[in-house]
């Protein structure tokens, strides 16, 4: 069985794939400001592939596939035993085995068939479809997906139709709609990662090739794919969302991830399923950016933005002013203030029913208005290798819990069937506790990357004097050495993660070592008392607190933000205030804030510290948190006037002073975008993340652990379900557990 | 009045017929009023052991930090979630000497809980008046003296867990008694300045009628309308966030108490309005008398008993809002610790399903509250000796 998957593995995609890594030469990409979301940014650091890294990962995919699959309780208990030992074994001599990777099963996943000779010729669907059909609704299902469709060959079996909707939770506000995106979403990407993370692979697209110098990226689609109702799909609706929406000033802003050497890319349509990207400078990064997270990315993340990278032109076009002279006054009946806002409004996967999509199921019941509900797409593109129409499962139901700890108590009574977002790891034990009881299987997937550190604004300058000292190094520095991380990950974390600096996981491609791991982040109250001392900050009053250095006599008070989104990160601000109060530093560290309010203050420029992930696993890709990139939202936490500096050329925002390295920092990422060396650019990279660590821009506190999205509930009836997933937000995890496979065993 | 409302009889009292009653009539009949006052309240055995709870209460507030023998304040999360860990009383050999074993913990990473043991191979003395944490006695001596402890060469952080520990490892029963402390006397400045507003306004809208009495009402009535809660988020909201948790509590307390005068307003200018035509006012303002010296010498006392019940039945009130409103997270906040604050940081799924201890701050509401309205009960009672 695991051979057959490499042979369906060895497609076109592969081969294109490492043409384009081999002729990477470089452009310039501005990942642009565009979602509302505070996704942090994890990734399993795997920028571009050496030639030879395909060829390694197979052998340890053979090993992957073929271990026991985790349909049960009492088999993946079975297969986990033998690794615990062995583990433990290995932790004696070597202590680099974590804790939490003890007893963890290897990371596998679905299979994308590429290879025309293997695709099913017959096929089947749900009884409920058949119904339809019957009843006269909807042509038959050969007529429904495409000549080609997306053949995928689930992780562990082929599955059968029928049982009762699958029910999972989200939190009742519209600001939770990427619990949906990264489930019940597909992903609708044009083209997509495997499960593992390693290569760009077709998706919505049927193959995808990029020219030798990389300037032209070519896009194949599926003849025959239709739109959910029925329309068909194809480059009109890339090209037509270029033209009309991206570029579109009463839209949206040009999403950056499509601007190269200072000029758009051209969107052009070849045929009625080709279209190509053209770039005016080689663009080698632009299949991993399109595969991942952002503007460009499926309509469901972002099409309430006005970007996705494609629109059901045929829907959209009678909101569209250009194609509709009434489409203002259409927009004013429905209460938008113009056609722009009512397009992306209609645009909007999670709240308008009618929208046309390309997801496996489409939402039949909007977000604001609990449960919200989901039902297979007639037309969805992906079948099993057996000629199955997927989804199995007919009908996803999200019930609207008022808050996190709810949906958890409802998790822990098993009233979910899937469940990955908000849980949170201080729940690890309580939902561990119960699975037998509820009948649900708790998945581990440790991330790469940070669970929680602290943001520094470094262009906070609403108290000049203290905003001088945050741009001071040794001050960051003296902080950084400041927090016991020991303890965080003990109170917070569970001890499941790493203490870290800002700098790469050691599992990344631009690890720096242990050196760097450790660089101004080790405890060491004398050291961060000397720094502090030697920048002036020596008077202190009656209980030890240091006094601002501007003679005032005051208190040096810094305060500190944070939401209570993926971890208690209000609580690590208490723990940090009690550990700076040994610095002499008072902290004022108040009570979780929401999401909503502390972007509105960053955008103000108003936030000192915030508590949340930081840095990111790749500077390229996920460029804006590593230095000030973003003009808006979570990662404007790190200072938006520089950013605005930065995307304005000077116009607007605010020069980052020389001291801050910020722009030795921005220059070696103009570098690294252009540079066509593969080694090269892990280099600059790498330089990167030394500057980042060693002028503590964040200070990094804990890593590598389950705070982000680092466990999954599952019903364990479910087929189909990895025993273990990998953990990133370029494959929107958990999409790439390929929900549509999954089924009721019984 | 009748022989029902005697006194209760001394020790040694035995009523012995006409003459002792008629001894105790003459005892009360000269009596002053606060005696009477504490003759009354004697019989109200609820109200009296109620006190007696109070008394303790603030007793502990005082000395709190004696009483308490870890640092509240340090955290130590390797030690989280400690169960509540009693002392032994007895050594095996049966002689007294109060002793508890030291806990071995570790993660276990197949439940991720952490698991506690006792080493029992190890005993460490409990000694009375022993060296802890150094703090200020009374806010004046410096000193380390605590209640209980342990001996030189442990740490009574690491060693003592009669309530357990909550999720950062602090010692709950320590964190417990300093909590009271704040609980029960961050409100009483305002409960102290409603009374004081109360009374005046209402006695000045009484008194003198009219155009006062007007502006003095149409006052109340805009305050009354204006909703408490969200006045406190807004309030929460507005102020520094460099200011200390306490600091802005007291603030916001202060500034309820400006609005929360309004009801012990209105009754005292009812009571005013009916006392002012009585006679004996008429015969006090005939005698020349000031209008200050006839609200203070012969219409507040009349007021008294009604004015002790609403105070002290204000108390449990302000603890109540203290703990709810800190339970919501709009309150006092963390550092700060107090009994809403405990146990706003039990309020998550992980608590209530393993660490079901952090609870305990419950108890001391509960009995706090009760406490506060029997006594206010018995003294409201007893301020009204002649009454029924």
């Amino acid at each position: 069985m695991a051979d057959d998957k490499h042979q369906g593995d060895k497609g076109v995609s592969r081969r294109r794939f490492l043409k384009l890594a081999g002729g990477s030469v470089g452009g310039a990409i501005v990942i642009a400001a565009c979602g509302a979301d505070d996704e942090p940014a994890q990734t399993t650091a795997a920028p571009t592939q050496t030639t030879a890294a395909p060829a390694t990962t197979e052998a340890a995919t053979t090993e992957t596939t073929a271990a026991a699959p985790a349909d049960t309780p009492t088999t993946t208990a079975a297969a986990s035993d033998a690794p615990t030992t062995t583990a433990a074994a290995a932790a004696d001599t070597t202590t680099t085995t974590r804790a939490i990777e003890r007893g963890l099963p290897a990371i596998e996943g679905h299979i994308v068939i590429t290879d025309p000779a293997q695709y099913p010729t017959t096929f089947n669907e749900s009884p409920e479809m058949a119904a339809r059909v019957a009843a006269g609704e909807l042509p038959p299902v050969d007529q429904r997906v495409p000549r080609n469709p997306l053949v995928v060959e689930p992780v562990h079996e082929i599955g059968t139709y029928g049982g009762r909707e699958l029910r999972r939770g989200y939190i009742s506000t519209v600001n939770d709609r990427q619990n949906a995106n990264r489930f019940n979403g597909g992903p609708d990407n044009l083209i997509y990662w495997d499960y593992a993370h390693r290569k760009v692979i077709p998706n919505i697209a049927a193959g995808f090739e990029v020219n030798a110098d990389a300037t032209v990226l070519t896009l194949y689609l599926r003849e025959g794919m239709k739109w959910s109702d029925g329309a068909p799909f194809t480059a009109e609706d890339i090209v037509w969302w270029r033209q009309h929406m991206s570029l579109n000033s009463n839209v949206a802003a040009p999403p950056g991830q499509l601007r190269v050497g200072g000029e758009q890319v051209a969107v052009e349509k070849v045929d009625d399923y080709t279209v190509t990207l053209t770039a005016v400078a080689p663009y080698p990064l632009l299949p991993q950016i399109m595969a991942g997270w952002g503007s460009i990315n499926g309509q469901t993340i972002t099409g309430q933005f006005g970007y996705g990278g494609f629109a059901p032109a045929h829907y959209l076009q009678q909101f569209h002013a250009d194609f509709n002279p009434d489409a203002d006054a259409l927009a004013q009946d429905a209460g938008q203030e113009n056609w722009g806002a009512y397009l992306k409004n209609r645009n909007t996967w999670q709240t308008n029913p009618d929208l046309p999509t390309v997801t496996p199921w489409v939402m039949t019941r909007p977000i604001n208005d609990p449960p919200w509900e989901f039902e297979a797409n007639p037309y969805s593109i992906w079948v099993d290798t057996a000629g199955n129409q997927l989804p199995y499962i007919h009908k996803i139901s999200m019930a609207g819990a008022e808050d996190r700890e709810v949906l958890i108590l409802n998790s822990v009574a098993g009233e979910y069937d899937f469940q990955d977002r908000h849980l949170q790891v201080a729940s690890l034990p309580v939902l561990l506790e119960n699975q037998e009881r509820s009948g649900y299987m708790i998945h581990r997937t440790p991330g790469v990357g940070s669970d929680f550190g602290v943001r520094i604004n470094l262009a906070y300058d609403a108290d000049p004097v203290i905003g001088e000292l945050i741009r001071t190094a040794d001050f960051r520095r003296a902080l950084s050495m400041g927090v016991d991380r020991d303890e965080i990950n003990e109170a917070i974390f569970l001890g499941t993660s790493q203490t870290t600096s800002t700098a790469p996981s050691e599992q990344s491609v631009y690890a720096l070592g242990q050196e760097w791991v450790e660089k101004w982040a080790t405890l060491d109250v004398d050291a961060a008392n000397a720094l502090l001392d030697g920048i002036g900050l020596t008077e202190k009053d009656g209980e030890g607190y240091r006094l601002r250095p501007d003679g005032s006599g005051d208190r040096l008070v810094l305060v500190y933000e944070a939401p209570a989104s993926f971890a208690d990160f209000p609580a690590a601000g208490q723990l940090i205030r009690e550990h700076w109060r040994e610095i002499g530093i008072d902290l004022s560290a108040g009570p979780a804030v929401t999401g909503g309010l502390l972007v509105e203050k960053a955008e103000a420029n108003e936030i000192m510290f915030s508590g949340h992930t930081v840095s990111s696993p790749d500077p390229f890709r996920q460029q804006d948190l590593i230095m000030p990139t973003r003009t808006n939202n979570y990662p404007g936490l790190i200072g938006i006037p520089y950013a605005k500096w930065r995307a304005t050329d000077g116009a607007d925002g605010v020069e980052p002073p020389d001291q801050l390295m910020i722009k030795e920092g921005w220059a070696l990422l103009d570098a690294g975008l252009v540079e066509p060396d593969e080694a090269e650019r892990i280099r600059i990279a790498k330089e990167i993340y030394k500057l980042h660590t060693d002028q503590v821009w964040s200070i990094g506190v804990v890593g590598d652990g389950l705070a982000i999205y680092g466990m999954y509930l599952a019903n364990t009836n479910l087929g189909n379900i990895p025993a273990r997933i990998s953990n990133t937000l370029d494959q929107r995890a958990p999409s790439n557990a390929l929900p549509p496979a999954f089924y009721w065993k019984s | 009045m009748g022989t029902s409302e005697r006194p209760p009889p001394r020790p040694g009292d035995t009523g012995g017929g006409n003459v002792a009653v008629l001894v105790e009539e003459d005892r009360i009949s000269v009596a002053p009023q606060w005696k009477l006052m504490w003759w009354r309240f004697r019989k109200h055995k609820v109200a009296v052991s109620a006190g007696f709870v109070i008394a303790a209460f603030y007793l502990v507030a005082l000395l709190a930090n004696f009483f308490a023998y870890s640092d509240p304040d340090d955290s130590r999360p390797a030690q989280s979630f400690i169960p509540p860990s009693p002392i032994q009383w007895f050594a095996e050999d049966g002689t007294f000497g109060p002793y508890v074993h030291p806990l071995v913990g570790e993660r276990d990473f197949e439940t991720f809980k952490k698991v506690w043991e006792a080493d029992e191979t190890v005993s460490i003395p409990i000694q009375l008046f022993a060296r802890g944490y150094e703090y200020k006695l009374l806010g004046l001596f410096d000193t380390d003296i605590h209640l209980i402890g342990v001996p030189e060469g442990y740490e009574s952080e690491s060693t003592i867990f009669l309530l357990g520990t909550d999720n950062f490892g602090r010692d709950i029963f320590s964190r417990l008694v300093l909590a009271t402390r704040t609980s029960l006397t961050i409100g009483l400045v305002g409960v102290f300045l409603s009374l004081v507003l109360g009374v005046t306004l209402g006695g000045i809208s009484g008194y003198y009628g009219g155009v006062p009495d007007s502006i003095i009402q149409r006052i109340i009535e805009i305050l009354r309308s204006v909703p408490v809660i969200p006045l406190w988020l807004g309030i929460a909201a507005a102020l520094p966030l460099t200011w200390s948790p306490t600091r802005i509590y007291f603030s916001i307390t202060i500034i309820i108490s400006l609005i929360g005068w309004t009801t012990l307003g209105r009754e005292v200018r009812g009571r005013f309005l009916q006392l002012r035509h009585e006679d004996f006012i008429m015969a006090a303002r005939l005698c020349g008398a000031r209008d200050g010296r006839i609200i203070r010498v012969h219409m507040v006392p009349l007021l008294t008993s009604h004015i002790i019940a609403a105070t002290t039945l204000a108390v449990p009130l302000m603890i109540i809002a203290e703990t709810s409103l800190s339970f919501l997270g709009l309150g006092l906040r963390p550092p700060a610790i107090s009994w809403g604050v405990m146990l706003q940081d039990a309020q998550n799924v992980q608590t209530v399903a393993q660490a079901i201890w952090m609870l305990i701050p419950v108890a001391p509401v509960i009995l706090a509250v009760l406490a506060f309205n029997f006594l206010g009960d018995g003294v409201r009672d007893a301020a009204d000796p002649y009454g029924g």
